[in-house]
C-alpha cells in the first residue's frame, strides 16, 4: 500500500477528530526584534554625539554580527588590512530594523543628511543594556575593543579602498 | 595488691545571693550510717559522690547533671528559697596506700565547665593548706585513656589495671568506670528494681555485665578472654607481614627474570619446600636458583671460549635477517602513514564541529539576551515591539516574520538551540576521544618503527663492516648472559633470606594457633569454678540471713553465663517480692565485697547504699543487714548506708556494733548556711 492509502486507512479507523498542531520553526538569534533594536540603540549610543550616517550604521551593524567580521574590524582600525579581507558593508534587514525602531520612538532619522540619531528613550534602551553584565556579552566586549573615536577618514577608507 | 577507695569528706558549697551555704560530712573507715529525715538532702550527698568522681554515666545515659534542683536552681535555707549562683562538690579520698586527695567538680558555675576535675594531692578539707594542684577533664571522649583524662587518672589512683575489652562493634577498648562502680552503688529510685538494674548498656561493651563481674573477681576467664584477643592481633599482624614478605619476594624473583613457584596466599601453619621457589626455565626445564647460576656459568664460558663467529661467516644468515627486519618496517610505517590519514580526516570533522558550536553557542547568546531585553522593555515603559504589533500600521510583527509565519519564542528557540549545542558538544568529545586514541597508537607505532630502524641499521652495519669482526649478535649474547647471571647472583640472598623470613613466620603462626586451642577452651579454671562456688555460697548464706522468703536459697544459684543470681536458668526478678529483691540485691553485693576481697580481686571494698523508698523497705531484714555490714565493714572496708529511721531506732538497731553515726537532726535540712566558705 502507498504511504497516503496507509495513512488514510489509519484515519478511518480512528474514532473522533484529528487535530494537528504545527510545530514552530526556530529562527536565527539576530533576527529576534528586541535583540536587533537593543543592539542598534547600543552601536548608536557608542557614536559622537549618538548619531551617524547610514553608511556607517551599515559597516557597524555587520562589523557586530560575528566574531570573524568583529575580529577584522578591529585589525582594519589598527591599520593591518590584508588583501583577502571580505569587508561586508550592506545587511538589507537593518532598514527595516530602523524603521521599527523609528516607529517605535528609539531613533529619528532625517532623510536629507540620512543621518539616525538615538532619541533619549533610546539612549535608555542603549544604557540599560550596557549596565546590563548578563546579556549582550560579545558585543559589549566589542565595543570596548574599538578605539574611543572612529574617525570618518578611517570609514571612508574602508569603504572606498580596493 | 588490694585496691581501696575510702571517702573522708563529702562536701557541698553552695554560693548563693544571700552568702554561702552547704555541708561537710566526715566519713571514717568501717560501717557508716548518714541518718537524715525524707527530703533533707542526704540522697543529694550519696549522688555528690558519683558526681564528684565523674561516673554520673553509670546512672542515666544523658549528660544533664544528677543533683536535684538545690544544687542547681533553688535551695531552702532556713525555711527561705534563695537562688543558687554557683555550686560544687568536694570529695577527700584515701586509697589502699594511704595517698589523700582531695576532688573538686562543679555543678553550676558561670565559667568554670563541669567536665573539668581539680584535684589537690593531700587531704585540703580536713587539713586545708598548700597541696600540688592538677586539672583534669571527664565526661569526654577519651577520659578514659588521655594523660589528662580524670578518669585514667582515677584508675591510677585506685590501683586498677583496666582491662581491654570487645565492643559490639567488633573494636576493643577499656573497660569503664561506670561499667564496674555499679557494683559500690545503689541508688534510691531505681537501684532496688533488679540486681542488674543500672548496668550501662549504652557504653556499648559486649557482655558488660560479666566483663565487670569477672574483673572484680578477678577471674581467671577474663584473663583468657584478654590472651584470646590478643592472639588474634598478633596473628593478623602476622598475616600482613606474610603479605609484605610475598609482595618482595615476588617483586625480587621478577626483576631477577625468575618465577616462583605456587604456596599459599595467606599465613599458614607450614611451608612446604616446594612453595615459593624461584626459578628459571633454560628452554628445557625448569631450574631453582642454584641450578640456574651454574646453568648460566656453564653456558657464558662455554660462549667465551668458543670463537665468535666472524661476521663473513654469518653473512647469508645477516642478509636474511636484513630483509626480513626490513619488511616489517615497512608494513609499520605503511600503518603509521594510514594513521595519520585517518588523524587528519578526523581533526578536519573536529574543526568543523567546532565552528559549528561556536555559531551556536553565539545564536544561543542571543536568543537569551532577547528575552531578557523584552522584559527590560517593559521595565522602561518601552515598547521594544513586545507585544509584537507594528507601532504604526499596528499589524501583528513576529520575530522572523521574513523567513517564517510560525516562529518559535525566544524562549522556545533557548530550549531548542541548547539542545543542539548539546548533542554537537557531544559530537565533538567523541570526535576528540577517538582522535587522542589514535594520537595514542600512532606514538607507539612511532616509537616501534625508530627501533626497528636503529636495528636494520645495525644489521647493514654488520655487513658493510669487516669481514673478521665479531659478530654483534654474538657479543651481545655474550653481555645478555652475563648480566642475566650477575642479576641472580647478586639477589639470590636477598630471595633466600625472604623465603627464610616466610619459613620463620609459618613457625610463629603455628605456635600461635596451638596456643590459641589452649585457650578456646570455655570452661572455667579451677580456680574460677572456686570462685564462683564460694561467691554463691556467701549469697545463699545471706539471703537465709536476711529471711529471703520467695525460694529456698539453696535453690538460688551463680549463673555460669551472667555471674549474676538465677534460678533455673533465669535471672531473678521476675516472680519475687520488691523486698525480696532489696534483699537480693543487698546479699549479692555483699557477697561480691566479701568473695572479691578473699580471692584476689579488683574489688574496692566500698558499698554505698541509698535506702529504697519506705513501702519496700522489708523491716526485720534491714536489722540483720545492718548488723552484717557493722560486721563486714571492720576496718579495712568502708560501707556507707543513707537512712530515714528515727534516730532512736537506728541506735537500737545498731546497739554495740562499731560504726559511725553522721544524725542531722530531725527536722532540719542537710544544706545549711554557712558563715564562711569551706577550705
Amino acid at each position: 500500500m502507498t504511504t497516503q492509502a496507509t495513512v488514510r486507512e489509519l484515519f478511518e479507523r480512528l474514532n473522533g477528530t484529528v487535530a494537528f498542531g504545527r510545530q514552530p520553526e526556530a529562527i536565527p538569534g539576530d533576527l529576534r526584534i528586541s535583540w536587533r533594536l537593543t543592539i542598534l540603540c547600543v552601536i548608536l549610543n557608542r557614536c559622537r554625539g549618538s548619531k551617524t550616517n547610514l553608511q556607517t550604521l551599515h559597516v557597524l551593524w555587520w562589523a557586530t554580527r560575528s566574531r570573524t567580521s568583529r575580529d577584522l574590524f578591529v585589525r582594519w582600525l589598527e591599520g593591518d588590512n590584508r588583501p583577502d579581507d571580505l569587508v561586508v558593508r550592506f545587511d538589507p534587514s537593518l532598514t527595516v530594523t530602523i524603521d521599527l525602531a523609528f516607529g517605535a520612538g528609539l531613533v529619528t532619522w532625517d532623510s536629507g543628511t540620512s543621518v539616525v540619531a538615538l532619541t533619549a528613550q533610546g539612549k535608555s534602551v542603549a544604557e540599560a543594556a550596557w549596565s546590563d553584565e548578563t546579556v549582550v556579552r560579545e558585543e559589549r566586549a566589542f565595543f570596548r575593543r574599538l578605539p574611543a573615536h572612529i574617525t570618518q577618514k578611517s570609514m571612508r577608507e574602508l569603504l572606498e579602498w580596493r | 595488691m588490694t585496691s581501696r577507695l575510702y571517702v573522708r569528706v563529702i562536701q557541698l558549697d553552695l554560693n548563693t545571693p544571700k552568702g554561702h551555704a552547704g555541708t561537710s560530712i566526715r566519713l571514717e573507715r568501717g560501717f557508716n550510717v548518714l541518718r537524715a529525715d525524707n527530703s533533707s538532702g542526704k540522697s543529694t550527698c550519696l549522688q555528690a559522690i558519683v558526681y564528684g568522681l565523674g561516673l554520673e554515666g553509670m546512672l542515666s545515659a544523658q549528660r544533664s547533671v544528677p543533683l536535684p534542683h538545690s544544687m542547681t536552681d533553688r535551695v531552702t535555707l532556713n525555711g527561705e528559697e534563695v537562688s543558687v549562683l554557683s555550686s560544687c562538690v568536694r570529695l577527700e579520698l584515701e586509697n589502699a596506700e594511704g595517698r589523700v586527695i582531695t576532688v573538686e567538680r562543679q555543678v553550676k558555675h558561670p565559667t568554670i565547665k563541669n567536665s573539668l576535675v581539680q584535684v589537690w594531692e593531700g587531704p585540703l578539707l580536713t587539713d586545708p593548706g598548700k597541696y600540688e594542684q592538677s586539672d583534669y577533664f571527664v565526661r569526654r571522649p577519651n577520659a578514659a585513656v588521655h594523660e589528662a583524662g580524670f578518669h585514667h587518672f582515677l584508675a591510677e589512683y585506685l590501683g586498677w589495671e583496666l582491662p581491654q575489652v570487645t565492643r559490639m562493634d567488633g573494636s576493643e577498648g577499656l573497660l569503664y568506670l561506670e561499667c564496674v562502680f555499679p557494683y559500690f552503688y545503689v541508688e534510691q529510685k531505681h537501684g532496688w528494681s533488679g540486681v542488674q538494674a543500672r548496668m550501662p548498656t549504652y557504653l556499648g561493651i559486649r557482655e558488660v555485665g560479666k566483663r565487670s563481674a569477672e574483673f572484680l573477681l578477678g577471674l581467671d576467664a577474663l584473663g583468657r578472654i584478654l590472651e584470646r584477643q590478643r592472639l588474634a592481633s598478633a596473628a593478623s599482624i602476622m598475616e600482613s607481614e606474610w603479605q609484605q614478605t610475598l609482595d618482595s619476594l615476588t617483586a625480587s624473583a621478577t626483576a631477577t627474570g625468575l618465577v616462583l613457584s605456587k604456596g599459599p596466599q595467606h599465613v599458614a601453619r607450614e611451608l612446604p619446600s616446594e612453595a615459593f621457589v624461584a626459578q628459571m626455565h633454560d628452554g628445557s626445564q625448569w631450574l631453582d636458583v642454584d641450578q640456574a647460576l651454574s646453568s648460566l656459568e656453564a653456558e657464558l664460558s662455554d660462549l667465551q671460549q668458543r670463537p665468535t663467529q666472524v661476521v663473513g661467516q654469518r653473512a647469508a644468515e645477516l642478509e636474511l635477517e636484513l630483509s626480513r627486519s626490513q619488511a616489517e618496517l615497512d608494513r609499520n610505517v605503511a600503518g603509521l602513514v594510514a594513521l595519520q590519514e585517518e588523524q587528519r580526516e578526523l581533526a578536519e570533522r573536529r574543526d568543523q564541529l567546532a565552528l559549528r558550536v561556536e555559531a551556536l553557542e553565539e545564536d544561543l547568546e542571543r536568543h537569551k539576551d532577547s528575552v531578557v531585553l523584552q522584559g527590560l522593555g517593559s521595565n522602561q515603559a518601552v515598547s521594544l515591539i513586545a507585544d509584537h504589533v507594528c507601532p504604526t500600521c499596528h499589524q501583528e510583527l513576529q520575530d522572523g516574520a521574513d523567513i517564517t509565519s510560525h516562529a518559535m519564542t525566544a524562549a522556545q528557540n533557548v530550549e531548542f538551540v541548547s539542545q543542539q549545542l548539546e548533542t554537537f558538544r557531544a559530537m565533538r568529545a567523541d570526535v576528540e576521544r577517538v582522535l587522542s586514541a589514535i594520537r595514542a597508537r600512532a606514538d607507539a607505532l612511532r616509537q616501534g618503527v625508530a627501533s626497528q630502524r636503529t636495528q636494520v641499521r645495525a644489521i647493514k652495519d654488520a655487513l658493510v663492516g669487516q669481514n673478521n669482526a665479531p659478530s654483534i649478535a654474538d657479543v651481545t649474547k655474550v653481555v645478555a648472559t652475563q648480566a642475566r647471571r650477575d642479576a641472580i647472583r647478586d639477589n639470590r640472598a636477598a630471595i633466600a633470606s625472604l623465603r627464610q623470613r616466610l619459613s620463620d613466620l609459618t613457625a610463629s603462626y603455628a605456635t600461635n594457633r596451638a596456643r590459641l586451642q589452649a585457650v578456646q577452651a570455655d570452661q572455667l579454671s579451677g580456680g574460677d569454678i572456686a570462685r564462683i562456688e564460694a561467691l554463691e555460697a556467701a549469697l545463699r548464706f545471706r539471703l537465709a540471713k536476711y529471711q529471703f522468703g520467695s525460694l529456698p536459697p539453696a535453690d538460688v544459684d551463680i549463673s555460669r553465663e551472667t555471674y549474676r543470681p538465677a534460678h533455673e536458668g533465669f535471672d531473678l526478678g521476675f516472680d519475687i517480692s520488691a523486698s525480696d529483691m532489696i534483699r537480693v540485691i543487698w546479699a549479692y553485693l555483699m557477697s561480691m565485697l566479701s568473695v572479691s576481697g578473699e580471692s584476689g580481686g579488683n574489688h574496692l571494698g566500698l558499698l554505698v547504699f541509698d535506702e529504697p523508698r519506705q513501702q519496700e523497705t522489708a523491716r526485720e531484714s534491714y536489722e540483720q543487714l545492718l548488723l552484717q555490714a557493722a560486721d563486714e565493714a571492720g576496718n579495712d572496708r568502708q560501707i556507707l548506708f543513707a537512712t530515714s529511721e528515727t534516730s532512736d531506732e537506728i541506735r537500737r538497731m545498731l546497739g554495740a556494733a562499731q560504726h559511725h553515726l553522721v544524725d542531722i537532726p530531725a527536722g532540719s535540712r542537710i544544706i545549711q548556711p554557712r558563715l564562711v566558705p569551706e577550705a
